[in-house]
């Protein structure tokens, strides 16, 4: 045991040797979380903790009451919440791609509901957004509610139609009582729906840095992980795992003690970048921490042991960093690292399922976003577990010292 | 031939037989950008699909025929393509799924929904409770919607479904109810009279049912004026990967002065009739003329892949030697400031994922913050994502003057302070 702690501890001196390493090791890592962070807020969340409902921009051009009734119904979804714009600012944001959609209430608008009008209002959308389908959906459920508001306006007016009795005077008071009366009854109505979450679950819409921190920490984490195959190559290739071999060591502890560094610098490099998350961009990670150090664990195996496999397959230096960065850049972009899988098909949602980075980041969401326990992380954290397990045979098997 | 041309043509033989550097060239980026073509749902620029069979367990404990329109409209023809719902009478299954992140959400249906949307007594003609207030008080009922917090957006969805789907059972329910209120209210009818009068305007409701769209809602695709398409991430990745790995390979292009420098064959090519200059000189036309090659590949790649339509050819031909010659002026700085070929690797490593995460290589620049966009200018990617994007937006040549002309002034000054510095190192 004693060898393979000295065999880590001299892997990780020689890894830090090079003050460059530090730049991958921790700075790069909290840059990228830091600026995709920053630019997930405008599709994932808004970073707001006092209202963190995603933003639809409108621009009311209605000075009449139905207007600003309807951005009243829109302020009540729990989905979404209303900003307004004016039209050149709507236009310049959706230009800038800085919003993916905006709702145009029309002039006039009131005005010809109460001429009994039909009038229809527009939702400028990106064909291919996410976020635009999920806001137009919301959108529907409110104007369904000054619809009804209107509908019953409707009603009332040919009610007083058939009462040729009824004074004239009274008419618009009647059918004003009337909207009133529907409006209160829509924000209690005898039927509604309410939207509920598990327990364990912290915050209602996760922030953008809460994409960013666990997913950018699957990407730079597979990198220092998958870091050892170049390091295993170059120490091939140079004749010192040779000189380690004619030492009393054998073979598995000298392998060991390689797994173990790298291992060791992955764990480590996880809780640096999960205090910055933590304490500077204020990410939830969880309140079951036992669960969220078995991922950190189990992740860190199946990346380890990637690395040793990936050390099989390359033969000089170079082709071991390019495949490094191809495998831990590609790995994180299709796990969902880079982008919520929820809004891939769901084709691809079943394919990446073979994937370490795929059940590394279900897991961490689980921790970070469901809340869940170790209960919760037991069947990725088996997978992850098998992974390594698969990975290892594969290395050792196919990894030669000389 | 001349001494520059001689030392690019051993420039170009050696990056194009290095097999790790064609994988860093060409595998890498047509990866990525494979990735994203499959992740965003298409191979064309027209296919692009959005959210769409979002998994939903619907829980149905109720008894009568109203919850049987809630579970129809899920299976409608309508929300086919939107939503993906299975039923299950354990609700204790449908909350585990929801938690195990097999489905966005579960729609809970309470056992007194339709009751609570027409009481039996109502039907019957009878107001359950005889008070001047509201004689339709009534039980409430409420379906529950157990979101998945991972699935913000189709979540948020199946809440809105049920949202709408919901509205049109109460404005049904409500049209009559505040009818007969305000009648009583204003004096035409007594309380004796709304039971009759009740039944009789809930039959006129039911056989001729009120209009409910008033308004309604016209859906358009962004499209700014001058703009003949709109902005789409499938064809954005094209560039955005291609820019990424062209800085990684010019990158190396300026190590090798280094590694030369290391393992001295520079000092013996400067006992040679070379100068320190054509060495420079080539190593640079090799690596602009790797670069052009890699880009010309990428894009060319990608412009099938996607079927993209540039707005200018000639714009694009201009503007892709504009940035490689802008990161061969980065790479050749990064040399000149660097002792090691390792630390001359490190920084560019460092430098260009830096440039990439701060001009939008990774998501969509628009989305990042004004000031990051604004201080990713000092790049070549932030210019080359630009104009890049003017063209996949079909706009012309003069949309893209500006980026062509701030990339060759970089790509100028860097190559004077690097030229400078080099002099001094090797004369």
């Amino acid at each position: 045991m004693k060898q393979i702690i000295h065999i880590a501890l001299k892997d990780i001196k020689i890894e830090f040797s090079e003050k460059s390493t530090l730049i991958f090791f921790l700075l790069l890592p909290i840059v990228f979380t830091t600026i995709i962070g920053l630019g997930l807020k405008n599709s994932y969340g808004n970073d707001e903790p006092e209202d963190p409902r995603l933003v639809i921009v409108v621009v009311n051009q209605d000075d009449g009451r139905y207007g600003e009734q309807l951005l009243e119904f829109m302020e009540q979804s729990d989905t979404s919440r209303p900003v307004l714009r004016s039209k050149d600012e709507a236009k310049t944001l959706m230009q800038n791609e800085s919003i993916s959609s905006f709702l145009e209430i029309p002039t006039n608008f009131s005005q010809k509901i109460l001429e009994g009008k039909k009038v229809q209002i527009e939702f400028t959308k990106y064909a291919e957004s996410t976020t635009a389908v999920g806001l137009e959906q919301d959108l529907l459920s409110s104007i369904g509610k000054l619809n009804t508001v209107i509908s019953i306006r409707a009603q009332g007016l040919e009610t007083i139609n058939k009462q040729p009795d009824f004074p004239k005077i009274n008419q618009e008071g009647f059918l004003l009582e009337m909207e009133k009366i529907t409006i209160d009854r829509l924000k209690n109505p005898p039927t509604k729906a309410i939207s509920t979450q598990s327990e364990l679950v912290q915050n209602q819409i996760p922030t953008g840095f809460e994409q960013s921190s666990p997913g950018q920490l699957v990407t730079w984490v597979l990198t220092t992980l998958l870091g050892g195959s170049e390091a295993f190559v170059y120490e091939r290739n140079k004749g010192t795992l040779r000189r380690l071999l004619i030492t009393p060591n054998r073979k598995a502890i000298i392998f060991s003690g390689k797994i173990l560094g790298r291992l060791l610098m992955g764990i480590v490099q996880m809780i640096l970048l999960i205090g910055f998350g933590a304490m500077v961009l204020n990410v939830y990670w969880g309140k079951d921490y036992l669960a969220l150090a078995i991922m950190l664990f189990c992740f860190g195996l199946a990346g380890t042991a990637l690395g040793i496999m990936l050390a099989s397959f390359a033969r000089t230096v170079r082709q071991a960093s390019g495949l490094t960065i191809l495998f831990s850049m590609v790995l994180a972009a299709l796990g969902g690292a880079w982008w919520p899988l929820e809004i891939t098909p769901k084709a691809y949602q079943t394919a990446v399922q073979i994937l370490p980075s795929t059940w590394a980041m279900r897991g961490f969401n689980d921790v970070i976003i469901r809340g869940q326990n170790v209960q919760g992380i037991i069947l990725e954290a088996s997978v992850l577990l098998g992974f390594a397990l698969l990975f290892f045979v594969v290395g050792i098997w196919r990894l030669k010292f000389e | 031939m001349p001494p520059v041309l001689n030392i690019t043509w051993k420039e170009l033989l050696l990056n194009f037989r290095d097999r790790s550097g064609l994988i860093l060239m060409f595998i890498a980026p047509f990866a990525l950008i494979l990735v994203i073509g499959a992740a965003f749902g298409g191979f064309s620029s027209e296919t692009s699909a959005t959210i769409g069979q979002i998994p939903v367990v619907l829980v149905n404990h109720d008894q009568g025929e109203f919850s049987t329109y809630v579970i129809d409209a899920f299976y409608s023809e309508d929300l086919s393509d939107l939503v993906s719902p299975s039923l299950n009478s354990d609700e204790s299954q449908a909350r585990l799924a929801v938690d195990n992140d097999q489905a966005a959400a579960a729609v809970i249906i309470p056992a007194n929904f339709s009751e609570s949307i027409y009481p039996k007594a109502l039907q019957n003609g009878e107001f359950p409770n005889n008070s001047n207030d509201n004689p339709f008080q009534r039980e409430t009922s409420t379906i529950e919607v157990y979101r998945n917090p991972s699935r913000v957006i189709s979540s948020g969805i199946i809440r809105s479904i049920v949202d709408t789907i919901l509205d049109r059972f109460v404005s049904g329910g409500l049209t009559t109810e505040i009818n007969i209120l305000q009648m009583i209210q204003f004096g035409l009818i007594t309380l004796d009279q709304a039971p009759e009068i009740g039944e009789k305007l809930g039959r006129e409701a039911a056989n001729n049912p009120i209009e409910n769209d008033w308004v309604s809602l016209k859906t358009e695709n962004f499209s700014s004026e001058p703009q003949q398409t709109e902005f789409d991430w499938l064809t954005y990745s094209v560039p955005s990967m291609a820019i990424l790995y062209l800085m990684f390979t010019i990158n190396a292009a300026g190590r090798s002065i280094l590694t030369e420098k290391n393992q001295g064959t520079l000092s013996r090519m400067l006992v040679t009739p070379t100068t320190a200059t054509h060495i420079i000189g080539g190593k640079m036309l090799g690596a602009i003329l790797t670069g052009v090659l890699q880009m010309t590949v990428i894009l060319l790649g990608g412009t099938l892949l996607y079927s993209i339509q540039w707005g200018s050819y000639f714009g694009l031909i201009l503007l892709t030697l504009a940035i490689v010659a802008a990161a061969t002026g980065w790479s050749m700085i990064i040399a000149a400031f660097s002792q090691t070929p390792g630390q001359a690797s490190a920084i560019g490593t460092a430098i260009t994922l830096t440039f990439a995460a701060a001009a939008g290589n990774f998501l969509p620049r628009g989305a990042l913050p004004e000031w990051l966009q604004n201080a990713s200018l000092i790049t070549p990617n932030g210019w080359g994502l630009e104009g890049y994007t003017n063209l996949s937006l079909g706009n012309g040549f003069e949309s893209v003057l500006p980026a062509i002309i701030a990339l060759f002034i970089m790509a100028l000054v860097l190559f004077l302070i690097s030229s400078l510095i080099f002099r001094r190192q090797y004369q």
